[in-house]
């Protein structure tokens, strides 16, 4: 089925700076869109802003018309959220992670032949968190971010510090989701991950500016530069 | 001189840094409230024990004057005034008041009575009690002496005029008891140095008594956060960017700044609270303490290794050593363990000069230790 | 509720994961805490003899007088009670104060009951060492005035009376009178117990110094012991609650869990402990009058009734670990809360010990609550539930404050 979002102009202050202020941006069911910005620029808050884990000062995220602001359990059902760093618990094992958004039986069917399986999960499942490399808690993040099917995935940085090997890895996955129907938001600066996108933006004081990657780094380096 | 000028520099940076933290300024301001709280709790009406007196008989001015004098002491002692005899039998067995003094009936004739021949001793003073501990034994005497002035004139007065049969008046009697007038009493107070013959009001202040010990551990305390400091930067890889040849000097370069600062704010309290004894013992003493701070600290953080341990470690480490310190209590019989810890050098030798040579093997031995584990710290780090 | 039970499900699993590891400074902490409380209370199997205060007596002790007094204080005063006196030179006594074998030692000058004689009174030095400024220090030094005070006004009176006699021409009875009247003093001072009649009401329904020390302890361990989870429940970042907030898992939800978990696991370590000093206790016959009748389950059944303690005090640890972020700011301010929280509480002095101002406040701290909570309980009284309810209150504040921080921080990251 497919669906549209519209992101209307979202305002958020800290104290008296207003980080974001009027961030629009709309995709559809199939799409992914590429969230730039220099350091600092205001992406993770947007992407926070969204998942619901931040209050917005104003705005609205329509969902085929639907504002997700003011329906929140809605809005957690719809979506999958991987913020920076590592959502995960590091004292338990890759499976006791998963237990606590799968039941039993959907984590084994997962494991064998659904997205766990295609993020190479198995590999690992039965290791702790901390003794995980970087891409392997990725991965398992991603793997606990879709438990409940979400329709929209925010990922931030979600490559950041990741060999190619595993780069590759979760490309394949998001072209899948993709493919899927699913919208894929992400803050970026990967150029691996800029060029799944089928949007750009960046992000700058406080607005969202339509951009047109084309591959070209220098450009873009210098668009964010300003 | 070049690595003197870079070694101060480092000093202030990582000094400035600490001060930053706002964890360590917690431990920091911890300094002077802990001092002015207990300075302020001193001041208060306190006791180690709260007695409640009350006489059976309320016009009896001899009872009146001995519970005014008692109330209006200073003392290791709370003494407080109950309306009757019930009200103070029932604030003991209720738990409010330790002991309750109620002087007997008559108490005025009884004095007289006690001290007769007569061959009947009836009590002057009914001590209620709900267990009989030592303190309590400790305060009848204190009981005892103020009833002490009453019963040897009474005893004087009965000798003169009873088995002496002397016709005298009431003035000329009292006047003749008083007209000797020993000077001064029998027990003076020193310290292991003799030198220090006195002591400051503060340190015979049961609350304040702790105050010495318990800031000796405050800086400690500050030498081994600066451990927890250093294991964390390590774990984050910071020193990686320090410049090679600082590696043997450097973790206790890291240290000092944090036991300096609390050194600082541990003498200004000592200065406000008025246990400071002079600024050469002061000063030399905190030098010597900081040295063994430093050392300790970083011994434990090289035992420990991580800090998780080093984090587990540290309130045990603080708690043995309140305990076995002389901290709030002077314990016998631990001695071996006592001298693993360096407040108990300090503390030793606030009153004991000699004891500083101690002091000194002590310091000597801990970077002794701390340079051998040292080495087996780079030989790791090497590898 | 299903999110709910999941948390608390892999919270539990997280937390009994950790035990051992937790186990091991939990048993030396209880190691300490207890040996803590042995030195408070000079609980020992000797206590009897190791009680008493030892004082050496150094110097001139050779006159006959002195000899007496010293008799007649080891053996028939009320004093020999809690001090024994040790005659020693000055060399062994220097020695043994510098190894703490002694309290102190006193020096007695030359001629001094020639000049108790003639009223110039030569002094007794008393000498302690540098650190060992203490309660029973206090206590022995107005112990010694109060001594002092009697010697001088017994001096008084003698003269008062030598000089009565001159002035009334009875000067031939005056060695005879002189003799009488000290004999006189030397009983009154003697017989100084039988000037009161003491009247020991029993505990009742109160507490024990030993019964009180026991619940402080407790509470202190139990304070301290949020340190060794500092590496289990303090957070470096906030990822973990972001990516459980946008999946839904409300604020309440994720304190509720944490805290379920973290007192299961005080819970557990604190049994396992008690469990291992019960069986002690079997052995040993701690000599807490309350325990009297119970037998050494008495402290298991403490440590149940403990409980809402436990409940009260991993709300505060919660808290405080919500507060800072980093292991090396949790370990700092846990031990620093339970320290001066057990200062003021009473866990080092008795509360009765401190000012009225600071047992004021000691009432409206957790720790306060939860010492009077344990005494009721200790002393078997039946006003528990009047505490429970103030402890309720607090709980839920702290519960609640723990999720006003953490939202703070999620809103401001």
């Amino acid at each position: 089925m497919s669906m549209k979002i519209e992101v209307r102009q979202i305002q958020k202050k800290y104290r008296k700076k207003a980080v974001l202020k009027q961030a629009s941006f709309a995709a559809e069911s199939g799409m992914c869109v590429g969230i730039l910005g220099s350091n600092g620029s205001g992406k993770s808050t947007l992407l926070s802003v969204l998942a619901g884990v931040q209050r917005p000062d104003g705005g609205e995220f329509l969902l085929d018309g639907t504002d997700l602001f003011q329906k929140r359990r809605q809005q957690a059902e719809l979506i999958g959220y991987i913020p920076q760093g590592t959502p995960l618990l590091e004292e338990l094992t890759a499976w006791d992670n998963l237990r606590l958004w799968y039941d039993k039986e959907t984590l084994k069917r997962e494991l064998s032949d659904g997205a766990l399986a295609m993020l190479g999960i198995d590999d690992f499942i039965k290791i702790r968190v901390s003794k995980l490399s970087g891409g392997m808690k990725k991965r398992l993040a991603i793997g606990c971010a879709v438990a409940h099917s979400p329709r929209i995935l925010l990922l931030d940085e979600p490559s950041a510090a990741l060999d190619l090997v595993c780069k590759e890895r979760l490309a394949a996955y998001f072209r899948r989701y993709k493919a899927e129907g699913g919208i894929l938001i992400l803050a970026t600066h990967d150029t691996q991950e800029l060029d799944l996108c089928d949007r750009w933006y960046i992000l700058r004081d406080g607005f969202l500016v339509p951009y047109e990657y084309d591959g070209n780094v220098s450009r873009l380096a210098d668009q964010l530069s300003r | 001189m070049k690595n003197l000028q870079k070694a101060f520099l480092f000093f202030l940076l990582l000094n400035k840094r600490l001060l930053k933290k706002y964890s360590f300024l917690v431990i920091l301001a911890m300094i002077p409230v802990l001092a002015a709280g207990l300075l302020l709790a001193a001041g208060e009406d306190s006791g180690v024990l709260h007695i409640m007196l009350c006489a059976e008989d309320e016009t009896d001015d001899l009872a009146k004057q001995v519970i005014g004098e008692l109330t209006g002491e200073k003392s290791i002692l709370r003494y407080s005034a109950a309306s009757s005899a019930d009200m103070a039998y029932q604030a003991v067995c209720e738990g409010e008041a330790d002991a309750a003094w109620i002087f007997a009936e008559g108490f005025t004739e009884s004095v007289e009575d006690y001290v007769s021949d007569s061959g009947e001793t009836e009590f002057l003073v009914a001590v209620v009690e709900r267990e009989d501990t030592v303190f309590l034994q400790l305060a009848r005497e204190r009981l005892y002496s103020a009833l002490y002035p009453y019963l040897s004139y009474a005893l004087f007065k009965n000798y003169i005029t009873v088995d002496l049969s002397v016709g005298v008046s009431e003035e000329e009697l009292k006047a003749e008891y008083r007209v000797a007038e020993v000077d001064g009493g029998i027990f003076g107070f020193s310290y292991r140095n003799r030198e220090d013959q006195a002591d400051t009001e503060a340190e015979t202040n049961y609350l304040l008594t702790p105050l010495r010990g318990l800031l000796a551990l405050a800086v400690l305390f500050c030498g081994l956060a600066a451990s927890l400091y250093y294991e964390q930067d390590k774990e984050k890889r910071l020193f990686l960017l320090m410049p090679a040849g600082t590696g043997i000097l450097f973790p206790y370069l890291y240290h000092l700044p944090a036991v300096i600062d609390g050194a600082i704010a541990a003498l200004a309290a000592f200065f406000i609270t008025g246990i400071w004894i002079s600024p050469e013992r002061e000063l030399v003493l905190m030098a010597l303490y900081c040295a063994a701070c430093t050392g300790f600290s970083n011994l434990v953080r090289k035992i420990c290794g991580t800090i998780q341990r080093l984090g587990a470690c540290i309130p045990l480490l603080m708690l043995a050593m309140t305990v076995l310190c002389p901290v709030f209590i002077s314990l016998k019989g631990f001695r071996m363990i006592q001298q693993l810890f360096p407040p108990f050098y300090y503390l030793q030798s606030v009153h004991n000069v000699g004891y500083i040579r101690y002091f000194l093997l002590y310091i000597a031995a801990l970077y002794g230790l701390d340079l051998l584990a040292g080495a087996r710290e780079r030989r790791f780090s090497l590898k | 509720m299903k999110d709910f039970k999941n948390y608390i499900r892999i919270q539990m699993k997280r937390v009994l994961r950790a035990l051992p590891a937790i186990l091991i400074p939990t048993i030396l902490l209880a190691g300490i805490v207890a040996l803590f409380f042995l030195t408070i209370r000079g609980i020992d199997e000797d206590a009897a003899d190791k009680k008493k205060v030892e004082i050496a007596l150094v110097g001139d002790l050779s006159d006959p007088y002195l000899k007496l007094s010293i008799y007649a204080l080891e053996h028939l005063d009320p004093i020999h009670y809690t001090v024994t006196f040790l005659p020693m030179s000055e060399k062994e006594a220097v020695q043994k104060l510098d190894r703490g074998q002694i309290t102190a030692y006193a020096v007695i000058p030359e001629g001094l009951v020639e000049s108790v004689m003639r009223g110039e009174n030569k002094k007794i030095t008393y000498v302690t060492a540098g650190g060992s400024a203490e309660m029973v220090s206090i206590l022995i030094r107005e112990l010694m005035e109060s001594m002092s005070a009697i010697l001088v006004e017994t001096q008084n009176s003698v003269y008062g009376m030598q000089r009565f006699l001159r002035e009334y021409g009875m000067e031939d009875q005056l060695q005879q009178a002189t003799e009488e009247f000290d004999l006189r003093y030397v009983n009154l001072f003697l017989d100084r117990a039988e000037v009161c009649e003491v009247q020991e009401v029993g505990l009742a329904n109160e507490l024990s110094l030993q019964g009180y020390y026991v619940c402080a302890m407790l509470l202190l361990f139990l304070m301290l012991w949020g340190i060794a989870c500092s590496p289990l429940f303090v957070k470096e970042d906030l990822t973990f609650q972001k990516f459980l907030l946008a999946r839904g898992q409300k604020l309440w939800i994720q304190v509720a869990g944490e805290y379920v978990s973290y007192l299961a696991l005080m819970a557990v370590s604190v049994f396992v402990i008690a469990v291992i000093m019960t069986a002690g206790l079997y052995f040993t016959e701690l000599p807490v009058p309350e325990w009297e009748k119970g037998g050494s389950g008495r402290l298991l059944f403490l440590v149940v009734q403990a409980i809402p303690v436990m409940g009260l005090l991993s709300a505060l640890q919660l808290f405080l670990f919500e507060l800072v972020s980093g292991i090396v700011n949790g370990v700092l301010v846990q031990f620093l809360g339970a320290v001066c929280m057990g200062y003021l509480s009473g866990c080092f002095y008795p509360v009765s010990f401190l000012p009225e101002g600071m047992q004021r406040i000691s009432a409206f701290l957790p720790s306060g609550m939860s010492l009077k909570y344990l005494d009721v309980c200790m002393a078997g009284q039946e006003k528990a539930l009047l505490h429970l309810i103030g402890m309720g209150m607090s709980l839920f504040l702290f519960l609640w404050l723990t999720m006003l921080v953490r939202e703070r921080k999620l809103m401001k990251n």
